[in-house]
This record gives structure tokens, sequence and C-alpha cells, in this order.
């Protein structure tokens, strides 16, 4: 800055007096006029009270469904005059075997995710950003592909067992089945998690840690560890909770098994709605009590930390513990995870044209698709349906859920605002099955009767479902930029909402655009709730559901690749705008 | 034998040669300071003592011992952070003590020797505070305490006021010198400060782009500046580019001619050159650097040599010192630093008012003659 | 014109559980370039946004040319602010970033490129118009958030410690050029520091403030020279404090008693001083004001020619060198005196004194100390937080 050493020259733009500031241009006068106070107060009402239409108006018709009708469900769940209570008996045991699977696919999670985060935050290789795109590849396939995926390779003779020469699936659906594509479908999940914590996570504190005498293992065990405490328990109880909702892939990895939120599926198809209702209240109970859990201890809950065993721990930091770690990370996810989930890709191509065991057209893809019932023009139909659901969905979602990102960070409302915080999640980790039945009770034929079971119906569904997915990265996007950057533009004259147009606004592009993408993904995949307000609509995800049903296997291979393949491009873009920013 | 030892050591990060054949040698017990421009590599030299940054080339000794491969939990070499990285989920206790945790040591002889520690290092009994409800002086005393409980003796200080208030950093720096004195620490303390690190060293070392430009007592940097880059990194210096027009062999004494832009006019300067300068002969070009400090401010106007006239431009108040910046009569500026106390405080020179700058004739130094690149980074030579 | 004035404005937050601000009044004139200083925490800054409108005082009035600002928004009040991290929006080019102050008011893109390439030309950044801030070093970053908020051409400029992330050899020549061209332009400027030096060096005007209030307000040499507590003496310049108590008070004079039968200083006191007899006090030095004398005669640096009128006459202990360092321009003393009391001293490296560790040396204090009651919490005024 090499100031003037003379006074400015007499004719300087920054003195002149006689440069008036000018009439705003329209644009400008009303993004003054629009600054007001009162539209703000405006919009800030309607947002929320489209939110709680969406989410509280479905749980509040539930419990009063259980309520006014509770003498049925006693009788239909605890007393009926013929089963007596083995209605009762049934969703203990689907209760209990959905927390089983549950539990045992999050620590499965865990055990195989935690050193596969670790490798790809601490460390630098090549093919980092290859293996980065492959973890988060099953996110991308909806979930009943995943579980068609997976049932083809454990479960059916054209996966793994035919490398072994067996005529039986490796695996018979089921439980076992049902844990194994839990665990592929929740890994993801808690890896993401992790591993955007260990990111934020500053090194400095392991460096610290370090240069006090700490081997490996025990900084990890007693600095990085404690220091992610809440991210890991936020990322486990996500996971538990979506395995316990999880209803689309598991619906075609069960058999003859049934999980609770397939239960509530079932209950709803024979019309024992009172019994369903009081099912999903305990479900979303279930999750909601986690989501306490999870926003009001996770924080006081200490790591039993105090103890150390230096032999052991330096033992465990040695280099031939740490491969071993890595690889036996690396090959389970590939095992577990990868290659189950990515499995419909070479059994569609082997199955195209011709059986690959008879060399006839029998069970081909071709001859399943163009049979005479017309699945080739039934998959277009439905690909339409997914696409404008998708669509019209994620639009609604982001026309509210931009104000609501704006207010859950700008606002300064105290309480108030933490629950609205909490209840934003409710859609995120409440099971869908559930969920859908919660919205067809409040918005369907026995509530306010407003849209019958169908497109509508489905799109209402899919805008709650999506809520938190354009929500929390907008929110996180904003939460990272430093407010200081409007009160610059502010201390330069822009009015507020020139502020959120020129400053703000592009800053959230990316979390704007990532949580479109994620949306989108998340409303073409969807199965567990849509199942239950579909009525005759058919999604791609429906179509793969009811294919499995009628051993159609090629045709909802077929339907599968065609699903991820679109999730994958969808990925691509979402992680190239990730990049971007 | 040197306590730590960099022999030609070499780093690349990212394409980037940060540090090039760097060697160092660090006495037993002595108070070491680095000093630099931020990214001349200082904190990159602290990571390979201890032990986050292995080189690419090169060997690194900890009291005769070759380190280079061994992780910096074996090195036990202790380190105050720039932003301390406290832990910030251990209370005050658990962080000082947590090298002693770590190795299991026995329980009883931790705290005693946390406690000696904490008390050595002032800190009043707040065990159980977290890092977050103390304030920035505290914070900054417990990282000390956490890393003296290291046993090796090494103590690395990486900007450690850095994040602190000017007044109280002052306070803190004679505090730390006395304490590494007191217990035989030897430390290796990095700043971008001169004045800190001249403050508590024994010894220093310039550094810049990734090499020593000087190594040597704050006196001997001081005094006898290597080249034109420390002499200016140290304090304000004025510059002329001059020619030598006679050498008094006898008296070791240079009589040089500065000119005044396109005048005829000369100038003459007298100047006994500084220890370990080069040796200059008539007609040579030579730089004469006279530091801000040692300019002396008088009235009036006196033709002489070492002397030189101007007009008061700028002045500012610094408490101890007033600075004044003169210009002469062709727009060449001049920068003046007057030490002032309750004796000289009643002298004072006004803005405008024309004055006589001279300097000491053993106290000018003189550079050969730096390329103009180097020369453009200053103003008006 | 823009005179600023705040009567009795307060801030608190969180319902009053933290207050920034404790009835600040306060008057700052035309054209004045002036310093908030003050240990971490004691409300600079939240008086800033105060003023500029990015907070709203909880009580109180804050006007500008004498017009109440409670009404307007910030974007309205026309204070230029140069934000601690420069806040330059980082999807513009430097040249929207300077020009955007001038967009959002809707002038003309003729006005805006004449304004905003001056602006730019005034910080020297004229070469670097289409860069983006991501390319930019922390200095050119510096100079983006300074242009832009000088090309909104308002006649109040805020500053938020606009150098502390300057390394100390760049942040003192900026400051100067800083200074230059806050004046050429007229502008009244207020900025928050916490370095001493800076405030001392370039501003007309010093405000010390602590625990939301404001301790002092006054030209850089009567807070260092005249402080009006022992706070701001320890926290203004380096001081020695000396405890003891004061005997035989006149108008204008008392003897100090450094301890009961210790060394006796004779000092001056300031007319309408509130000190009585036989009360403990504190005296305050400067610690380039101790003089050290050794057995042998001082010797000058030749060319320094002193004309004193008078030398001030020397009150005189005996004191043992502890430390003597060398920094470079200076050199620092520290000094324990017979009485058991340590001192520092700090002088030119110039004079060629020769005062080593361990000499037995005189220390001289002169007559005009700072005089100070003895406060009720000792502690609290010497801590500097």
């Amino acid at each position: 800055m090499e100031a003037p050493t003379t006074d400015p020259p007499a004719r300087s733009e920054l003195s002149r007096q006689d440069i008036k500031p000018p009439r705003l241009g329209l644009q400008l006068r009303l993004e003054k006029y629009f600054s007001k106070d009162k539209f703000r107060i405006a919009l800030d009402t309607g947002t929320i009270g489209f939110f709680l239409f969406l989410i509280i108006g479905p749980l509040v018709s539930l419990v009063g469904t259980v309520i006014f009708s509770w003498n049925g469900i006693y009788t239909s769940v605890f007393d009926d005059p013929i089963t007596g209570n083995v209605q009762w008996q049934i969703m203990g045991t689907v209760l209990g075997r959905s927390f089983e699977i549950a539990a045992i696919a999050t620590g499965i999670d865990l055990v195989i995710g935690l050193p596969m985060a670790f490798i790809l935050t601490r460390y630098e290789f090549r093919g980092k950003k290859l293996l980065d795109t492959l973890v988060d590849l099953p996110m991308a396939v909806p979930t009943s592909a995943l579980g068609f995926s997976l049932y083809l390779f454990w479960g059916s003779n054209m996966g793994i067992s035919g490398l072994f020469g067996l005529e039986q699936g490796f695996l018979s659906p089921g439980p076992i089945l049902i844990t194994f594509t839990h665990v592929a479908f929740t890994y993801p999940f808690i890896v993401r998690n992790l591993k955007v914590i260990f990111q934020e996570q500053s090194k400095l504190y392991e460096d610290a840690a370090k240069t006090l005498g700490a081997p490996g293992f025990t900084v990890f065990r007693t600095v990085t560890a404690p220091l992610a405490k809440e991210g890991i328990i936020a990322g486990t109880i996500l996971a538990f909770t979506r395995s316990l909702g999880e209803t689309g892939a598991t619906i075609i990895v069960a058999g003859i098994f049934e999980t609770a939120p397939m239960y509530v599926v079932a209950l709803k198809d024979s019309l024992n709605f009172p019994s369903a209702a009081f099912l999903s209240m305990i479900l979303i109970l279930v999750s909601l009590v986690a989501l306490m859990f999870l926003r009001i201890f996770s924080r006081r809950i200490g790591f039993p930390v105090s103890k150390v065993v230096p032999k052991v721990e330096r033992a465990l930091s040695t280099r031939p513990v740490r491969v071993a770690r890595n690889s036996i990370g690396m090959v389970l996810f590939i095992i577990i995870v990868l290659i189950p989930a990515m499995y419909t890709i070479p059994y569609v191509i082997e199955w195209f044209a011709v059986n690959p065991f008879t060399g006839s057209t029998n069970n081909t893809v071709l001859e399943s698709l163009f049979a005479p019932d017309n699945k080739w023009a039934w998959l277009w139909v439905s690909t339409g349906n997914s696409l404008a659901i998708a669509g019209i969905s994620t639009g609604i979602c982001l026309l509210f859920g931009l104000p609501m990102a704006m207010i859950l960070v700008k606002r300064k409302w105290g309480k108030m605002k933490e629950l609205l915080d909490a209840l934003i999640d409710v859609p995120l980790i409440a099971p869908t099955a559930a969920l859908g039945f919660a919205m067809y009770l409040f918005w369907g034929p026995f509530g306010l009767n407003v849209f019958q079971p169908g497109f509508w119906l489905i799109i209402m569904v899919h805008v709650a479902m999506c809520f938190p997915y354009i929500v929390r990265p907008i929110i996180a996007i904003i939460e990272k930029t430093d407010p200081e950057l409007e009160s610059a533009a502010r201390t330069l004259g822009a009015s507020s909402l020139t502020t959120f147009r020129t400053i703000t606004l592009p800053k959230m592009k990316p979390g704007i655009i990532a949580g479109m993408i994620m949306s989108f993904t998340r409303s073409m995949g969807e199965t567990g709730a849509t199942i239950v307000v579909s009525g005759l609509i058919r999604t791609v995800p429906l179509l793969i559901v009811d294919w499995v049903e009628t051993r159609d296997l090629a045709a909802a291979g077929f339907a599968s690749v065609l699903l991820i393949a679109f999730s994958f491009i969808v990925l691509l873009l979402l992680r190239k705008t990730m990049e971007h920013s | 034998m040197p306590r730590i030892a960099l022999e030609n050591v070499t780093v690349t990060r990212g394409g980037k040669r940060i540090l090039h054949g760097f060697s160092l040698e660090i006495r037993d017990g002595e108070y070491f300071a680095l000093v630099g421009e931020t990214g001349a590599g200082k904190t990159t030299i602290l990571n390979l003592i201890n032990g986050l940054l292995a080189p690419d080339e090169g060997r690194i000794t900890i009291a005769g011992r070759d380190v280079t491969r061994s992780p910096a939990e074996a090195r036990d070499v202790g380190m105050v952070f720039e932003n301390y990285a406290l832990f910030p989920h251990y209370n005050v206790y658990k962080n000082v003590a947590y090298s002693h945790r770590v190795r299991d040591r026995d329980v009883t002889e931790t705290r005693k020797a946390a406690r000696e520690i904490l008390s050595l290092v002032l800190i009043p009994n707040r065990d159980g505070a977290l890092p977050k409800e103390l304030s920035g002086g505290m914070q900054q005393r417990v990282a000390l305490a956490r890393a003296l409980m290291c046993e090796s003796g090494i103590l690395l200080f990486d900007d450690p006021f850095s994040a602190l208030d000017a007044g109280l950093r002052m306070s803190l720096r004679i505090e730390l010198k006395n304490l590494a004195r007191e217990l035989g620490t030897t430390v290796v303390h990095c700043t971008n400060d001169v004045e800190e690190a001249m403050m508590v060293c024994d010894r220093l070392a310039v550094i810049r782009d990734g090499r020593i430009a000087q190594l040597g007592t704050s006196d001997e940097v001081y005094y006898r500046p290597s080249d034109l880059y420390v002499a200016s990194f140290i304090s304000d210096v004025n510059l002329f580019k001059c020619s030598v027009t006679r050498v008094d062999e006898e008296q070791g004494l240079y009589i040089l001619t500065h000119k005044r832009g396109n005048e005829e006019e000369t100038r003459e300067f007298r100047v006994i050159a500084q220890e370990g300068a080069p040796v200059f002969n008539e007609g040579n070009d030579v730089l004469l650097c006279v530091r801000a400090e040692h300019f002396y401010i008088n009235h009036g106007f006196r033709k002489k040599p070492n002397r030189v006239h101007g007009v008061i431009d700028e002045i500012s108040f610094l408490g101890h010192l007033i600075r004044y910046e003169v210009k002469d009569e062709y727009g060449k500026r001049y920068r003046i630093q007057r030490f002032v106390n309750a004796k000289t405080r009643y002298l004072r020179f006004q803005k405008g008012e024309t004055v006589t700058l001279g300097f000491h004739y053993k106290l000018g130094l003189l550079f050969a003659c730096p390329r103009e690149e180097e020369l453009a980074r200053f103003e008006n030579v | 014109m823009p005179k600023i004035e705040l009567l009795h404005v307060s801030k608190t937050f969180d319902e009053g559980k933290v207050v920034a601000n404790d009835d600040v009044t306060l008057s700052i004139e035309d054209g004045a370039f002036v310093f908030l200083l003050g240990p971490s925490g004691c409300g600079k800054t939240t008086l800033l946004k105060l003023i500029s409108g990015l907070e709203t005082p909880t009580s109180g009035t804050i006007l500008v040319g004498g017009i109440d600002l409670s009404k307007l928004n910030p974007e309205e009040r026309s204070i230029g602010f140069v934000f601690q991290h420069f806040e330059i929006f980082p999807a513009m080019t430097v040249f929207e970033n300077v020009a955007y102050g001038l967009v959002v008011r809707g002038y003309d893109d003729e006005t805006i490129e004449k304004i905003a390439e001056e602006a730019l030309r005034l910080v020297s950044l004229e070469g670097r118009m289409l860069a983006y801030p991501k390319e930019l070093s922390t200095p050119e970053l510096q100079k983006v958030g300074l242009a832009r908020a000088i090309a909104t051409r308002s006649k109040i400029l805020f500053l938020d410690e606009p150098l502390g992330k300057l390394d100390p050899k760049i942040r003192k020549v900026f400051r100067h050029e800083l200074r230059r061209l806050i004046k050429s332009l007229g502008l009244t400027a207020i900025q928050v520091t916490h370095d001493q030096e800076e405030a001392m060096a370039i501003g007309d005007q010093i405000i010390v403030m602590r625990q939301g209030k404001i301790l002092q307000h006054g030209k850089p040499e009567d807070l260092y020279y005249r402080p009006g507590s022992i706070f701001v003496a320890n926290f203004f310049g380096e001081t020695n404090f000396l405890e003891g108590f004061v005997s035989g008070v006149g108008p204008d004079s008392c003897v100090f008693h450094l301890h009961l039968g210790g060394p006796k200083f004779e000092i001056k006191l300031q007319h309408g001083h509130q000190l009585k007899n036989h009360v403990q006090a504190i005296i305050g030095y400067r610690i380039e004001d101790v003089e050290l004398i050794q057995t042998k005669q001082e010797e000058r640096e030749p060319g320094e020619e002193l004309d004193l009128e008078e030398k001030p006459r020397l009150n005189t202990v005996k004191g043992r060198v502890r430390e003597a360092i060398f920094i470079g321009p200076m050199k620092r003393f520290i000094i324990d005196l017979e009485n058991g009391d340590e001192i520092q001293a700090k002088h030119s490296s110039k004079f060629l004194i020769d005062i080593r560790e361990g000499d037995e040396i005189l220390v001289g204090f002169h007559e005009n100390p700072m005089v100070f009651e003895y406060p009720k919490d000792i502690r609290a005024e010497l801590s500097k937080a």
C-alpha cells in the first residue's frame, strides 16, 4: 500500500461532494422494501406453519388414532376373542427381531467402518478418491435395488454359491441375510459421518499427543475418539434407526420372516389400521427417544479412558497391527459391502439375452421384460412417475427448506428453536413405513381426506422424508460461513435482502445443490413409505419389489441396474459440486 | 556434543522445497531462537526435531543418538504449539499429566511431578478447570507445564506468544527465559518478532526461505549482520548507494561518496566497516546501511561528513521511543528512531523543522551492492 | 459533519449476564483518528458494532453529526468497516469486492468504475483488480478490505484490528500508510487494536477500555505520561511500581518511604493532589526512566548534545544487576534493589554504558514519578486482563 505522499488530486472521486447517491433501481428498491421486519416475520411464520403441518400433523394424527381407537387396539392386539394376544406376541417378535438386526448390523458397521474412515482421512495414497467414491456407492443404490442385489449374491444360486458350485443359495432369505443387507446399507452412513468428524477435528491435538509420547493407538483412544465422541454416537444412532426402519430392501431379503416396519405394511394392507397405528407409534417413539438421547445425553457420556496399558497399546500401535487392521477393514468392505451391493450388474449382463446355464432364452432379461404382461411399458411409466415425484418433492422441499435453514441458523429463539431443530431430524430417523402410515392417516380418507393414496400423497410423504436432506447441508454451509461476511455487506450499504442475494445465496449454492441431489436420490429410491401410500401408482423401487415377489428376477435386475445407473450419475454430480465448493 | 543436530536435511512438501540441505546444531542447555518471516520454514524445523515430520534426506540426532526415523512418541520432546493445542476434553491436571499417563508412570509420582511443574509455572490451583475456562495467558502456562513434563530436557516453542496481548507478552518472555535457565532446559523458540527472539535467546538464527541467513548471538547479528536482508530484518535501515573514494588502510576507514540524483552535488561518508564485512577497494560500489536508531538528530544545518539534512515530515510517539521521518530536498526519506526518557524527553522536534542527521563512523554497515531486484524491496536508496 | 457521540450506551448479552458495554459516554470530534485499546473481552469491538448498527444497544443513544442512529439499519448509516478477518467476499474479484458498496447503492457503471479504481489505486492494488481473494496474500487482502470500505465514500471508517494478521515487520510499515490514507481522505476513524505501540504511533487520541467501561480518553502522550490509574500505567508502556507510604505531604511535594526506615525519595506532586500524610501509596517509573549509575562516568555518544536546562534531581538506591539483556537497539536490565524490590530498566544500546550482570550500581529515580493512592485490590489493578 504505497499511500500517496502528497494529498490526493483535487478531482478525487473519493472526496468529490457533487456525486449524489442515485435513486435505487427497481430490484434494489424492491429488496430494500421487502427487507422490512414484517415480511421476514411473515416468511418465518409461513415456513414454520408448513413444517408443522408436514411433520407434526401426521404424528398427532397417529397418536390420535391410537388414543381414540384404543379399545379396538386393545381388543385386536391384546385380547382378541379368537386368537388372544397373538397379535401382541407377533409384534413383540418382529420388534425384537428388528432391534437385534439393527444392533448387530450397526456393531459390524462400526467395527469395519472406523478403520475405513481413519484411512480415508489420515492417510494419503493413490486411489484414495476412488476408494472414497466406492465407499459412498451403496448409498447411491436405492434400497430395494440393494436388497435385490444382496439377495442375488448371498441368497440365490446365481451368486456366491455358484462360485462353489452349490445348488442352493449360500444364505436363505431370513434374519441373517437381512443383517447382511443392513450392514451394506448403513455402512456408508457410518463411514461418511465418521469421516466428516475426523476431517474437521484438528490434527494438531493428535500431534500434541504424539510429542507427549503417546503411541498411535493411545492417541486415538485418548484424544481422537473422545473428541469425536458426539459424532461417533450420532453416526451410530443414525445408522441404528435407519436399520430399524428399513423396509424396501428388507422386504426382498426377508423371506418368510418379518421385521417391524414390514409388519406395519402388512397390517395396513390387511386394513387393520388401529394395530398398524399402534406399531407405528411404538417405532416412531423408539426413534424419538434415540433422537432425544442423541441431543441431550451424547455430550455427557464419558469415554472410559483413565487407565493406560502401555505394553498392549504400544503393541497395538506397531506397524504390522496397523497394516492388519487396515487390510481387514478394506477386505471386509469389499466382501460384505461393495461386491454384494453391485452384484446385480454382472448378473444382468450375464442374463441379458441368453440363460448362461441352458443357452435358452428362458428367464433372461429380454424375455422377461417383453413378456405379454408388458413389463417394459410398466418400467417406463414408473420411471416417469419416479422422476416426476422426485422432481416435484425436491422443489417443494427447497422452497420451504431454504427459509427453514435460515431460521435455524439466524434466529435467536432459544429453546423454541432447539425444538424445531430436533423436529427437522424426525423424518431422518423415523422408520419410513411408520411415517408413511402416519401421513396416510393424516392426509388420507380417514384424516383430512385431502389426498388419496397415489401420486400426490406419495409426493407429500417424500417431501417430509427429504426435508432434512435439503435443510441439513444448507445449515452446515451457513454455519461454516463467516457471519461477519454479511456484516461487511451491511456496512457497505446492502439491505438485508440484497445481502442475502449477493452474499449468502452464492455461498449456499453448493449446499443447496448437494441437498437437492441428496433429496432427489432419496426420493428416487424410497420404498418403505411409498408402499404404504402408493395406491395404484408404481415407482421403480416398488416395481422391483413386485417383480421379486412374482419371481421375475431378470426384470427386477434390469430395473435395479437402471436405478443404480441413474443414482450413480447423480452421486457423481454430487461429488463434483462438493469439490467445487 | 550438540544436544540437537540437523545434518543436511531436505524437506519437500507438495513439490515445494521447504528446507534444502539444512544443517543446525543446538548446544546443550542453550536457549535458541529461530526467527524469520511467516513461511520461512521455522515450524518445519521444529517438527523435524519433535518427530512429527520425517525428512526426505539428511540426519537428525538428539544427544548423539540418531532419531531420524524414530516417531514423535519415542522422542519425548516437549512442544508448546502456537494455539497451545490443549486437549479440550481434559482438565488442566489431565492435560499436564498426559505424557506420564500414556507411559503408565506411577500415579503418585506423576501427581508429584505435575504438582511441582504447575507451581513452577505459577498456575494457581485450578486442576479441575477445562482449557476453555482459562484466560489466554493461563492456557499458555498450562501448555508450557504440559511440555515441561517431557523428560528429554528439550522444549520447543512455536510462536508461543502470538495469541496474547502485547503487555502480557513482555512479562511472560522474561519469565520463560528464567524458567528455562533454572531448569537447564534446551529450548528452541520460533517467532517472527526479532525483539522477542533477542530478548529470550542465547543464540539465534535468522531463517530465510528455508536457509539460515545468519546464526549467532543477538550482539553479533545486530552489529555484524551477514547481509542486507538480516540487517533490514532486525530493524529499520536507511540505505545509501555509494562508491569508495579512498581507503585509509591504517585505521580501516573507508571514505565513501554518495551521489545525489542527477545533481553534481555529492555527500561524503566516513565509515569503519563492521567486522566480517567484505573488503572493498577504491572505485567499488558499496551499499551503506545506517540503522534508524543509529542516527542522531540535531537542530540546524551543518555540513560535515556523515551528515544528512532534511525536514521532519512525520513524527510518531511510541512512549520510550520517538520515530521521525525526515525528507531531504530530493525527496529521499530517512527513518530515525530516538530513545526517550525523563532526561531527554524535553528535546523534541516539530514537524516541518529543518534538522541535521548524523551517525557515528563505527555504526555504519557496509555491504557489497546487491542486485537491483533485491534493492527494489527498499524505497529510495 | 460526523461528530460521533455516545450517551450512556450499554450493551448486555445473554439476558444481562454478560456486560459488554457499561454506560459508555463518549464524544469523538470530526476528523479524529481514535484508537480503542484494552484487554481482550473489554468490549472494544462491541462498541464499534453498536455504532455501525451491527448490534443494537440495550440502552443509551448514539448520535452521528447530531442525528440519532437508533432507527437506522447498518446499511443506512454509511460507516465504513474494515474487519479483523477482512471478510473479503470470496466469490467476487478484487474489483467486484471494492465496487460492492457502490453497486448496492445503485450507482451507474461509469461512476462505479471511476471510484473503485481510485480506491484501488490508493492502496496500490490497481494491478490485481481481476484477481480472486484466494490468490491474494494476507497483506493484499488487508488492502482490499480497506479499499472496499473507503470506496463507499462514507466519512467514518471503523477498523477492527486491521493489522493484527500481519507479520510485525510489515505491520510497522503499514500502519503509517494507513494513517496517511485516512488523513488524506479527511475521515473520522476509530480503530480497535491490542497493540499499544501501534495506537501511540498513529493515533490522535486513545481510549483505554476495561470491563466495558472507558478508563481514560486522551492524546497518546497524555496517557503515557499522565495515566489516570495504575491499570492504565501498567497496560500502556512498561512501568516499575514501588510500594511505600508518604510523609511530609505539601501542596507540591512529599517524601516517599520505600520501607519504614528504608530508602526515602523526595518527589514532586501535581497540584490539586488528594494525597494525605502517612498513608500507603504507590509510585511508578517508566522503565526507561530508571537511571543506572556506575562509578565511572557514563560515556555519551559523540554528536548527541543534550541541552537540558536543569537536570532533575535524583533519588538513588543501591542495587545489583541480575540480568542484562541485549535486544538490538535496546538493552534491558533486571535489577534487585537493596530493599528487596525487583525493578527493570531499559536503555538505548547506543549509549555505550558497560553495565554487566552482577555489577553493583546505584539506581537513580527522578523526582517526578506517577503517584497513585493505594488501591483496594492491587492485584486486579496490576493484572493486564
